[in-house]
């Protein structure tokens, strides 16, 4: 089955070459180290996250035949999961429709992610590469193929030593891979995808009336909470749980102007609910209405209770004797 | 055959929403002396008790005696259609099955009338015995009904103690507590700011703030109320009228 894959421009190369260009491994999620499907191209070599969007309803994709135009432009393009692809080049070249409407979206990970469980594993020990790239392999066989570029990430996220000529020792050095991170959050921050912009941060931070102004370094400290928010899902637990606390008092600024916000909202409709049922008894009458709906019964039952006889019913009678034993009966 | 006219409906009105506070169902008792109540919360730790004498009526009829069934709710409803001013006349017949209410206007241009269907209550009377009280307390009813405002957001209960000096309420809560003191005077031009206390022995009662709260809807009846305290008995709470009276009674919280 012909699946559609989008990646990233830069694998234009061996496309054009029509060679079997990537290949699906299964690697441990660097943070909760469940087996994940990943793709890896092989020029450049490089590791892509895989993430699936598909249509609710069923549908297909039609692959329209190359244009002259269009060859020019391979940002998108098909790539087959197995060398022995169905897709023949004769059948591109004609176009070809698919019976699934998934759409593989293929995007860049930094590799040294993946070293990160291993390396915490000896944390204070250093290590050759070699023991380092068995362990990885032990871990996930897959490994093998992406070897020279995990060890190109090596350089990001450990100390290193020589003990002897040419040997070369690593270990974890949190200091740098934290480094290596927070160089990367400004940068997320300013490239936030739109629907998370505007769900964390412009929703989150809007002012709650027209003429006030929320600061700019607060829209700051939102984008940047979600770009560390991304970045230590990637991270297993322990190191996001230290790599999230680094920040944590700029993410307390950020709570307390936000939920002071809330609270203004909060009042603000409350203000504007009571204005309302001021201004015209009928909206007033129909927040009683639908107050009404889910007690309709009870209410029902009370309708011929005042709303005396119905708050004694909660008075605390307790320590109070019946006036039967005052007062006989007749 | 029952024909009551009062002069003004207001009183009936306030009577009538006074009571309905308390108990939702209860029988007028319809008798030649005038019309009388008497009913108990559903808790049955109160009581209330209407009387208005025949005297109170500018016409009052009634040839045999008559108990008229009726929801309170449904009553304030119908008095409801007519205004405080407007002259007012209650009709029953021997065996009818609903009562009728007629509103005059004071011009005598306008006339309305509605009939409120009657119920079967089976209600049981309580025989009140002549109690004596170690302390009688008569105060502004405007009075009364702030010191239960005030305290009902601070405590479930007020503790009404009463000497020679004065009368005192406290209330303890969560939150705090709070006490108000009140000295006997007497204001010889406003009779009806005087607060007057007849003590035999000191007295002290602990009771549910939120009846004490619940019996103050009688405030626009009267003036004045008066308290009536005996150790270990139900407070009594007096609203006179012209020609008649609403009392109150309610049990004392005892240390259990």
């Amino acid at each position: 089955m012909s699946r559609l894959f989008i990646i990233p421009t830069g694998n234009s190369d061996s496309i054009a070459a029509n060679a079997p260009i990537s290949s699906i491994i299964a690697l441990p999620h660097p943070s909760t180290a469940v087996p994940t499907r990943y793709l890896v191209t092989r020029s450049p070599l490089a590791i892509h996250e895989l993430t699936i969007i598909d249509h609710p309803a069923p549908h297909s994709t039609l692959i329209s035949p190359p244009t002259r135009s269009d060859s020019d432009d391979t940002s998108t393009t098909t790539a087959t999961s197995s060398p022995a692809s169905e897709t023949s080049p004769a059948e591109q070249d004609t176009g070809a429709v698919m019976s699934s409407a998934k759409l593989h979206i293929a995007t860049p990970v930094t590799p040294f992610l993946f070293l990160l469980r291993v390396l915490l594993q000896h944390e204070p020990q250093y290590r050759t590469w070699d023991d380092i790239s068995d362990c990885l392999q032990l871990e996930a066989p897959a490994c093998r193929h992406i070897l020279s570029l995990l060890e190109s990430g090596l350089d990001k996220v450990t100390d290193t030593v020589e003990p002897a000529a040419g040997l070369r020792c690593y270990r974890l050095s949190r200091e740098k891979l934290f480094r290596t991170l927070s160089s990367r959050i400004a940068r997320m921050a300013n490239n936030l995808p739109e629907i998370l912009a505007q769900t964390h941060v412009t929703n989150k931070l809007a002012p709650v009336r027209f003429d006030e102004r929320t600061p700019d370094e607060m829209y700051d400290r939102a984008r940047r909470q979600v770009a560390i928010a991304i970045l230590a899902g990637y991270l297993p637990a322990s190191l996001a749980k230290e790599f999230v606390s680094k920040f944590e008092s700029e993410k307390r600024m950020l709570d307390e102007f936000a939920s002071g916000l809330e609270k203004a909202r909060a009042q603000e409709m409350m203000r504007q609910m009571m204005a309302a049922g001021a201004a015209g008894n009928g909206s007033k009458r129909r927040f009683e209405d639908e107050d009404g709906d889910e007690t309709s019964k009870n209410k029902k039952k009370n309708a011929n209770a005042s709303n005396g006889v119905r708050k004694l019913k909660k008075a605390d009678t307790s320590g109070m004797s019946k006036l039967t034993t005052f007062f006989a009966k007749k | 055959m029952l024909e009551g006219k009062l002069e003004q409906a207001s009183l009936f009105k306030k009577v009538v929403e006074a009571v309905r506070e308390l108990v939702q169902d209860c029988n007028f008792d319809c008798t030649e002396n005038g019309l009388a109540l008497q009913a108990m919360d559903t808790s049955h730790v109160s009581l209330v008790s209407l009387l208005l004498t025949a005297d109170g009526f500018s016409e009052y009829r009634c040839d045999r005696n008559l108990a008229l069934g009726i929801n309170l709710v449904s009553l304030t409803k119908i008095l409801r259609c007519g205004n405080n001013e407007d002259i007012l006349t209650l009709e029953a017949g021997d065996a009818a099955d609903s009562l009728v209410v007629r509103f005059e206007n004071t011009q005598q241009d306008r006339m309305s009338e509605y009939a409120l269907k009657l119920m079967d209550i089976d209600q049981e009377h309580l025989g009140i015995p002549e109690t004596e009280y170690a302390a009688s307390i008569t105060m502004p009813s405007t009075e009364f009904q702030r010191i239960c405002r005030d305290m009902q957001s601070i405590s479930e209960s007020i503790t009404i103690d009463c000497t020679k000096g004065g009368v005192k309420f406290t209330c303890e809560g969560d939150i705090g507590s709070g006490s108000v003191t009140l000295k006997p005077n007497s204001a010889a031009d406003k009779p009806e700011l005087c607060t007057k206390i007849d003590l035999s022995e000191p007295v002290s009662l602990t009771l549910s703030t939120k009846y004490l709260l619940n019996f103050c809807k009688a405030t626009g009846l009267s003036q004045q109320v008066t308290l009536k305290l005996a150790d270990e008995n139900p407070i009594l709470v007096e609203y006179p009228l012209s020609a008649g009276h609403l009392r109150f009674y309610l049990a004392p919280k005892l240390d259990e």
